[in-house]
């Protein structure tokens, strides 16, 4: 797993300075969906109970294009994630996560006054551990309504140290931001036997590494699930087939290097996922595509074509229950 | 001619209460002896009401945790209904506070719990019990 940089032109590029590549590749924080491993939304997480002594093993591929640049650099990137998530149910209402990156590819192509260069990196990702636990549970025959409030910490697992022969990558290349950042949330779902309703809001802080420090990031996602087959429940727990659409908003600031801010950074988005999910009492499968709906980013900050999300849940138990 | 009609008047006398007897006989046995058969078997299934369950992922934590109950068998899960089905062995039999408890450390909340014995069962016992009787009789 290594940094690597090819020239199309066969010429090497002179060195143009960590803070000249900075602006160069600068675009939006490549975020991956914090998605939880409960039943619920495809690209975020849910407040639906995990039983005590429950485990839950969730897999997922994303994939992220961005391009359409509008200077002349003409940049194009592409990211690819594999993380895995897996899910603890210590007791009825407080549920352990930890989100797993074990592979994240970052590439980018640009133009350069010495000509196209690509740059990039694979590894493995910073590790996200956050609990939840349930703080409003009303539940009613063939529907519940929970809210349950999260915080947890992403661990500076993935390496941000990375290079290639032109030099250091800069931070948004990295596998790993290299910085431990605290992140705070709100969960509820409204669960139905034909539908169910999600929706987050939350808050990372994003602390310095290194003096480069990323933008904050705040964030307020929403999901509506439509059961679409069967159409009626017959005796038993039979298969169930959802239409999903899922909304992303997101605000980030803008980052800082030494000392210093990077006007071509952070800014709003807004995401629209369609998507299919199929569930069954021991597994689920699903894929979404986000799209955006709204970029308002700061400076030449570069934004999102489409990302792609497809994945798989498994639920077994453990032993071990308090 | 008189002793024959004599001795019929005798053959009535005896012969109607005999047939009497033998008709109570037949008709008793006859009955489905169900009180009997419920008395001599006892509950081996509840119906527990889950309340909250609205997804087929949730359904497993709830059969795992009413499976590792003391004397369960088996467990069906009806989500249509938000229901559960106990089974148990005959051995053993998880109280309605255990059963409670299991599906709050599932994550729901238990409604009624309602024992019952397998009507099926207790039929089909007392069919066969009724079945033989009259053969025997007849």
């Amino acid at each position: 797993m290594s940094a690597s940089a090819s020239l199309r032109n066969g010429r090497p590029t002179e060195p143009t300075g960590a803070g000249r590549w900075a602006a160069a590749v600068t675009l939006f924080l490549i975020v991956l969906p914090f998605s939880f491993a409960s039943a619920g939304p495809i690209t975020f997480s849910s407040a639906l109970p995990v039983s005590s002594g429950e485990g839950i093993l969730r897999g997922q591929a994303v994939v992220t294009r961005a391009s359409g640049d509008s200077t002349p650099m003409d940049r194009s990137l592409t990211a690819v994630a594999a993380p895995s998530v897996l899910v603890y149910g210590l007791t009825p209402k407080l549920t352990l996560f930890g989100v797993v990156p074990f592979f994240v590819h970052k590439s980018i192509n640009l133009t350069t006054p010495a000509g196209s260069v690509s740059r990039g990196s694979n590894g493995f990702g910073d590790v996200v551990l956050f609990g939840r636990y349930t703080l409003l549970q009303i539940d009613e025959p063939g529907s519940t309504l929970r809210i349950a409030p999260f915080a947890g910490l992403k661990v500076p697992t993935g390496s941000d140290t990375r290079s290639d022969m032109i030099g250091r990558l800069p931070r948004q290349l990295q596998p790993g931001s290299g910085s431990w950042d605290p992140l705070v949330g709100m969960a509820l779902t409204w669960q139905t036997l034909p539908w169910e309703f999600d929706a987050d809001a939350g808050y990372r802080f994003n602390t310095r590494a290194d003096s480069f420090e990323f933008g904050d990031v705040a964030f307020t996602d929403m999901s509506f699930q439509y059961r679409l087959w069967p159409r009626r429940l017959g005796s038993g727990v039979p298969g169930f087939l959802y239409a999903v659409l899922e909304s992303n908003l997101q605000w980030q600031g803008k980052n800082r290097a030494h000392g210093r801010v990077d006007s071509n950074s952070g800014g709003i988005t807004w995401f629209l996922d369609p998507g299919i999910q199929y569930v069954t009492e021991r597994y689920v499968l699903e894929a979404a595509v986000r799209l955006p709906a709204v970029q308002s980013l700061n400076g030449d900050a570069l934004g999102g074509d489409f990302q792609v999300v497809a994945g798989m849940r498994w639920n077994f138990f453990t032993p071990l229950s308090w | 001619m008189i002793s024959a009609q004599l001795r019929s008047v005798d053959s009535m006398r005896w012969g109607v209460p005999c047939l009497l007897a033998l008709f109570v006989v037949v008709t008793i046995l006859s009955v489905p002896p169900a009180s009997c058969a419920e008395s001599q078997t006892a509950p081996d299934r509840a119906v527990v009401k889950v309340v909250g369950m609205a997804c087929p992922f949730c359904a497993y934590g709830i059969r795992k945790h009413l499976r590792s109950l003391p004397g369960v068998k088996n467990v069906e899960v009806d989500l249509a209904e938000s229901k559960a089905i106990i089974e148990v062995n005959g051995h053993a039999k998880p109280t309605d506070a255990e059963i409670q408890q299991a599906i709050k450390d599932a994550g729901f909340t238990p409604g009624s719990i309602q024992w019952q014995a397998s009507a099926g069962d207790a039929l089909t016992k007392s069919a066969e019990f009724s079945v033989t009787d009259r053969k025997s009789v007849v």
